[in-house]
């Protein structure tokens, strides 16, 4: 047994830089046309695009909770949630994110900000139903990794374009519901969508290598935290269990739902959307029982 | 796991626990708190079931501890997962306490289960009013917390209880600076 082993290793540091690498590909992409212009539009989209990345790292936190629809609340309106972090915090030594709860009625959670300092941890209204107690406490244990392994700016600098094409096609599908007016806004905007469907995709594969790894880092860093690798098993699989049986059929937790954290997607700890940027779920429970195993035999 | 047990030792600070009769004394004079022989270790039930290593482990050192000249001991635990061992010693007094709470954090560390508690409480009480000297083992620091009706906090208790233990190396406690960090305890046994 170990110590909850949360600071990040150098090698792993170094990987997520790798795995950042088609991510930067993703921004490449997005300035790259401004250089058909000339090459001063180019680099002033360059210029811009810094720019942008800089303010991104300080207020990364409050875009990321306005995609999601959610909001900080206090210890006072949610005395559970915070009892919880707070005994995660104490126990890991971690200075207290702020917490916030989304609307949202599917069940899920996410961790976003640029650093333990400035950190917020999510959960859907969805998760508080769905979820007992000790799995809600596995679930923030896993997002309190997240946290301590400073992965949430990574994660968040992957999940930002695919946030924003996720935007621009929530808004363009509202257009359609807008009568004639707003169909034909949508056809005239057809180009813009297409456009933001192909960063969406491009985006989400990108930000899949680097997910895919933090997921699994922070399932074993969360459960050395928690010792209860059975109660984040039991959470993935009420949260990924989809009502009706098949994916996105179900009424409760249908497209509404998912639409609101469809631009936060990658972050969750069970991807929002059908694009599977985490590890099969099935996965990542038998290596969750692995760790019981361990640690019920003290090795 | 155990390459990296090696190249980092957990924190060695348990045996501060054994300078808690220290904080007495101008605890008392500072506020008129004396010990209420209350104290508690909270910890995580690690998983495992009633044969797993953890429960094991939890046996054993529950059998050191209510051997001799043995405290009264209880367990209570909570839907989340957490956990409180709460050791009863005779009140006005910080005699054997503190070497309770030692002993219960020491078995567990030394079964590997260290990382897994997660702070230590000792008592004070006047009048029907309580105040608790925390110990969080992680950052190895000391805070004060006195509870009010209405999951409120006496700041003005606490910052008193603070000046008497002193801040800065002349201090009797190591006092944990980051007032972000002195959690409230809301379910520790030995609160009323």
């Amino acid at each position: 047994m170990a110590a909850p082993h949360l600071a990040p290793e150098p090698a792993t540091a170094r990987r997520t830089a790798a795995a950042l690498a088609p991510v930067l590909l993703v921004y490449a992409a997005t300035v790259a046309p401004a250089f058909l212009l000339g090459p001063w539009w180019g680099l002033a989209a360059v210029a811009a695009l810094l720019a942008a990345a800089a303010v991104l790292c300080r207020t990364m936190d409050r875009w990321v909770l306005w995609a999601a629809g959610a909001r900080p609340v206090g210890a006072d309106e949610e005395p559970e949630l915070h009892a919880v972090v707070e005994r995660l915090c104490l126990s890991s030594g971690l200075p207290k994110p702020r917490v916030a709860v989304s609307a949202a009625r599917e069940p899920n959670a996410f961790a976003a900000g640029s650093g333990p300092g400035s950190a917020v941890v999510c959960v859907t209204e969805g998760l508080r139903e769905r979820l007992g107690p000790a799995e809600l406490a596995a679930v923030l244990g896993h997002e309190m990794a997240h946290v301590a392994g400073r992965d949430v700016l990574a994660g968040c600098v992957a999940a930002f374009p695919t946030l924003c094409a996720g935007l621009v096609l929530d808004g363009w599908a509202l257009l359609w519901r807008g009568g004639p007016l707003g169909a034909l806004a949508a056809v005239l905007l057809a180009p813009l969508a297409a456009v933001a469907a192909l960063l969406y995709g491009a985006g989400t594969l990108a930000a899949m290598a680097l997910s895919r790894r933090r997921e699994l880092r922070a399932d074993e860093a969360g459960t050395l935290l928690t010792g209860r690798p059975g109660d984040l098993a039991e959470a993935l699989a009420k949260i990924s269990a989809r009502p009706g049986g098949k994916a996105g059929a179900g009424p409760g937790a249908g497209p509404a739902g998912r639409r609101t954290l469809r631009p936060v997607s990658t972050l969750c700890v069970v991807p929002a959307a059908l694009t599977a940027s985490h590890p099969p779920v099935a996965d990542r429970r038998a290596r969750l029982l692995t760790v019981a195993r361990r640690l019920a035999a003290g090795a | 796991m155990s390459r990296r047990a090696g190249r980092r030792p957990g924190p060695p600070t348990l045996d501060r626990l054994f300078a808690i009769p220290d904080a007495g004394p101008p605890l008392e004079a500072a506020t008129g708190f004396t010990p209420t022989g209350v104290g508690a270790v909270g910890h995580r039930i690690v998983e495992g079931g009633p044969f797993g290593a953890f429960d094991r482990a939890r046996r054993d050192m529950l059998k050191l501890l209510t051997s001799g000249n043995a405290p009264g001991v209880a367990v209570s635990d909570d839907p989340h997962g957490w956990a409180w061992l709460r050791v009863t010693r005779a009140p006005g007094s910080l005699g054997e306490l503190p070497g309770d709470l030692h002993l219960v954090n020491a078995v567990m560390q030394e079964a590997g289960f260290g990382p897994f508690l997660f702070c230590t409480v000792v008592w004070f009480g006047r009048r029907g009013r309580r105040l608790a000297l925390v110990h969080a083992r992680r950052r190895g620091t000391f805070y004060l917390f006195a509870p009010l009706d209405g999951r409120r906090r006496d700041a003005g208790l606490e910052a008193l209880a603070a000046g008497a233990l002193g801040e800065g190396p002349g201090g009797v406690l190591p006092l944990e600076p980051d007032p972000g960090r002195r959690f409230p305890l809301w379910d520790a046994p030995g609160l009323s």
